[in-house]
Order: C-alpha cells, then sequence, then structure tokens
C-alpha cells in the first residue's frame, strides 16, 4: 500500500487555506466588537 | 416434518425471510437485532448519547426483524426480499412515486434526508441554543485550539484514498473527524451518495461513542493537576446580544459568499443564532423544542431503519469503522495537543481540556472536558470557556468541509 502523497499535500493545502480563512473570520469578529463598541454619539 | 415447518413459517413472513436468504446475512440480522438492542441499553443508562441511540437502537433492531417478501411492483417481476420502512436506493420519479405509497418512511428520507434538508434543521435548532459569549470574548483563542482539533479530518483524506476509497469518498469520510453529525451528513450526501448511509451510520455511532471513549484518552495523555486548572472567570467578558447578532449575519454572509456549495448549512446555524440573539422567544422555542428535538428524533430513527443487513456486509463497512476511528482519534489527541501548547504558553491558566471541545460535536465534547475536569478538580467548572473551541470547530470544520466538497470533484488525481 503506497501512501499517496498527492493527497496528502492536498489535504495540508486544505489545512493551511482553511486556517487563514479561520483566522480572517476571528479578526472579523475583533473588529465588529471594536465596531459596535464606538460611542457614535460623542461625535454629535 | 420439513414441509410442516415451512406451511408454519408462511403465516411468520418475517421468520419465513430467514429461510430466503443466505447465511451470511441471515447471522448479520441476527446480530444487528442484538446491537440495536445494546445501543437502546446503552442509551438508556446515559453511557452512549440517548437523544440518537434511543431511536435508531429502535430503528435497527425492529428494521432487521420486519424483513418479509414484497409484492412485485408489476407482473412479471419477481418479488424481492424488503421492508414496510424505507427504501434509499429509488433512482426514477416512477420509482419515487411508486416508493411514497409502500414506505412509511419514505416521505421523511425523500423529502428530508436525500437533499440534506434534515442536517440543516438540526443546524437551526444547535444555532439557536448556542451561546457565543466565550467565543466572542476570545475568538483568537477558540479558533486556534479549534484549528489543531481538526488533525482527523485533514490526515484521513489520505489514509483513506491508501486504503483504496476515491478522492471523494476519502473526503466524505475525513468530514468524520470533524465530529459533527449533520456536516458528515451533507458532505457524504455532497460527495459519496452511494456510502451515505454506511458513513453516517458510523459517524453518528462513533459520536455517541466519543461520550465513553474521550475521558479515556483524556485520562491517559493530560495528568490529574492539567485536568484540574481553573479558569479565571475574567476570561469571559460582557457580550451585548447585538454583537453576536452582527457577528451572525457577517460571518453567515461572508462564509455564503466563499462557499456557496455550503450555504444551507452555513445559513441554516446562524439562522438559529440570529433567532436566538433577536431574542425571538417564541421562535426560539420552535427552533428548539420543536424544529431540533423533531429532528434528532427522525434523524436517529431513520439512520437505525437505514442500516439493514445489506449495508452491514458491504466489504467497505469495515474499513469505514477503522477510518471513522482513526479520525476520530486524530482529532481528540490534535485538540489535547492545542490545549497542552495553550496551557503552556498562558502559564497554566487554561485548561488544556478546552482543547478537546475544539473537536467540535457540539455540545458533547464541552461537556466531556468540564466532566474530567470536575472530577480532578471539584472547583473547575470550564463548561462555558469550552463551549467557545466547541463553536470555532463547527466553524472550521465547515470550512474544510466546504473546502472538500468545492475543490475534491475537480482534482486530477
Amino acid at each position: 500500500m503506497d501512501f499517496p502523497l498527492m493527497q496528502f499535500y492536498f489535504s495540508i493545502k486544505i489545512y493551511l487555506i482553511s486556517t487563514v480563512i479561520a483566522i480572517t473570520m476571528m479578526e472579523i469578529v475583533v473588529l465588529i466588537r471594536r465596531f459596535i463598541k464606538l460611542d457614535w454619539r460623542r461625535d454629535v | 416434518m420439513f414441509e410442516m415447518l415451512k406451511e408454519f413459517l408462511h403465516f411468520f413472513p418475517g421468520l419465513e425471510s430467514f429461510m430466503l436468504m443466505n447465511t451470511g446475512t441471515a447471522i448479520a440480522r441476527i446480530v444487528l437485532m442484538g446491537t440495536g438492542f445494546a445501543l437502546v441499553y446503552l442509551g438508556y443508562r446515559r453511557v452512549l448519547d440517548p437523544l440518537l441511540m434511543v431511536p435508531m437502537g429502535i430503528g435497527i433492531s425492529m428494521v432487521n426483524a420486519g424483513i418479509l417478501l414484497m409484492p412485485a411492483l408489476e407482473p412479471g417481476l419477481s418479488r424481492e426480499l424488503g421492508t414496510m420502512f424505507v427504501n434509499p436506493l429509488v433512482s426514477t420519479a416512477r420509482e419515487h412515486i411508486e416508493a411514497l405509497q409502500v414506505y412509511f418512511l419514505q416521505p421523511i428520507y425523500t423529502l428530508a434526508f436525500a437533499n440534506g434538508l434534515i442536517a440543516c434543521l438540526v443546524f437551526v435548532g444547535i444555532g439557536a441554543i448556542t451561546d457565543l459569549d466565550f467565543f466572542i470574548s476570545n475568538p483568537r483563542l477558540s479558533l486556534l485550539l479549534a484549528i489543531p482539533a481538526e488533525l482527523g479530518t485533514i490526515l484521513t483524506f489520505p489514509i483513506s484514498v491508501a486504503m483504496g476509497f476515491t478522492p471523494s469518498e476519502s473526503a466524505a469520510i475525513a468530514v468524520i473527524g470533524g465530529a459533527d453529525g449533520p456536516m458528515v451528513l451533507f458532505a457524504s450526501l455532497q460527495l459519496a451518495r452511494h456510502l451515505f448511509v454506511p458513513i453516517t451510520i458510523v459517524a453518528y455511532i462513533y459520536l455517541s461513542i466519543i461520550y465513553a471513549g474521550y475521558p479515556f484518552l483524556i485520562k491517559m495523555l493530560i495528568p490529574k493537576k492539567m485536568r484540574g486548572v481553573s479558569m479565571d472567570a475574567s476570561m469571559m467578558s460582557n457580550v451585548s446580544s447585538g454583537e453576536k447578532l452582527a457577528f451572525s449575519v457577517i460571518m453567515g454572509t461572508l462564509l455564503c459568499l466563499l462557499f456557496p456549495v455550503a450555504a444551507p448549512l452555513f445559513v441554516s446555524f446562524f439562522l438559529g443564532v440570529a433567532v436566538k440573539e433577536s431574542n425571538l422567544t417564541r421562535l426560539i422555542r420552535v427552533s428548539d423544542n420543536v424544529i431540533l428535538s423533531g429532528a434528532t428524533l427522525f434523524l436517529g430513527f431513520t439512520l437505525g431503519c437505514l442500516l439493514s443487513a445489506n449495508v452491514v456486509m458491504d466489504p467497505k463497512m469495515f474499513k469505514l469503522i477503522v477510518l471513522g476511528f482513526v479520525a476520530l482519534f486524530l482529532s481528540g489527541l490534535g485538540g489535547l495537543l492545542g490545549g497542552v501548547i495553550a496551557y503552556k504558553v498562558s502559564g497554566g491558566k487554561i485548561n488544556p481540556l478546552i482543547g478537546i471541545a475544539g473537536v467540535s460535536c457540539l455540545p458533547t465534547t464541552a461537556k466531556v472536558a468540564h466532566k474530567c475536569a470536575h472530577e480532578a478538580n471539584p472547583n473547575a467548572f470550564i463548561l462555558p470557556y469550552a463551549i467557545g473551541p466547541s463553536i470555532a470547530g463547527v466553524i472550521t470544520t465547515a470550512i474544510i468541509t466546504a473546502c472538500y466538497i468545492t475543490r475534491v470533484p475537480h482534482l486530477p488525481f
């Protein structure tokens, strides 16, 4: 049984892409929190 | 004497059917009836997750008992063994119409299973009962704990190809490592429809076994001192419902934009979250008490009814059992590794067990982490902290599943 190297590389690529997307997501969560916490009335 | 016995068996078609099948299938039928009883018992004793195991066990024992020689649908066709429950193999419109008139579970199967609707209904309910506080308070920590817990989802793919499955089948099997039942159901329908019954059955049985199996893995790998770490309450800041609602709308839209093929699952989960955070009490009650409970009941029961002796006799079933174990074992291992790294980096402030909650079997793995921490130290209360990585795990599993569904069918190898 040969280890399928191409599929292994593909799954690692999927892992890296998912990690990048997940990290982008968490930064969006941080931004949402900051944005909502802004006190808009201060500028009025 | 033999003629008399045959005459007697004519009165009881279920018993007669044993005489009409080969010995191996007959033995598998009896074993499956016993397995059904065992699942009901283990669910009743709360060793396995009762919500799924009781209906599934009932389905498995009774569908394998109720086999009979079905009447021929058209004159001239031979009669074949079957049940009055469900026929998953119909394909043409005419067969569908006939099946809907014969099999009592066919409407549920055709209208809710074959298109993945039941997975989406479960997700609406899960969204409506999910508490996002820790996840939104600590999004970085939650997601960084969830990523190593996807080890099984990633490594099972090449292992499965090495064991002789096609890339599409392997990707569907690998999603078991994400430990998210509805996601497995959805992925197997999209990628390997012909294997969706065995893959989903194996996944759900293993997901229930997680409840009993992961504590052993935790106790084997994590010393008692580390298991009993109490977490700092300051890690849980106040999160307003507006923040959670904004998160669900933006995140849901973004994920649908990136992966339209998995949009039904994303929209279902974030719809549930939005209903909860908008404080729509009547809709929350419907999502939890009606949609989630009803979908879980029919999910377990229909899956049980699909597990006939023929499915178990499929030679691929044994490989699936092995791969399901490998996927969940690797994910559990990765989750604990992530937890230990977080423990070390934080100087011992983070309980490493919340890492295993990143295996996104929401909320089972979070409960398991809490139970093990509580056993090691009665003052350790980590459930709210463990829910964060668990939710992050749902999101990372959804992203990986969506990547598989989008890319694997177009692979050149």
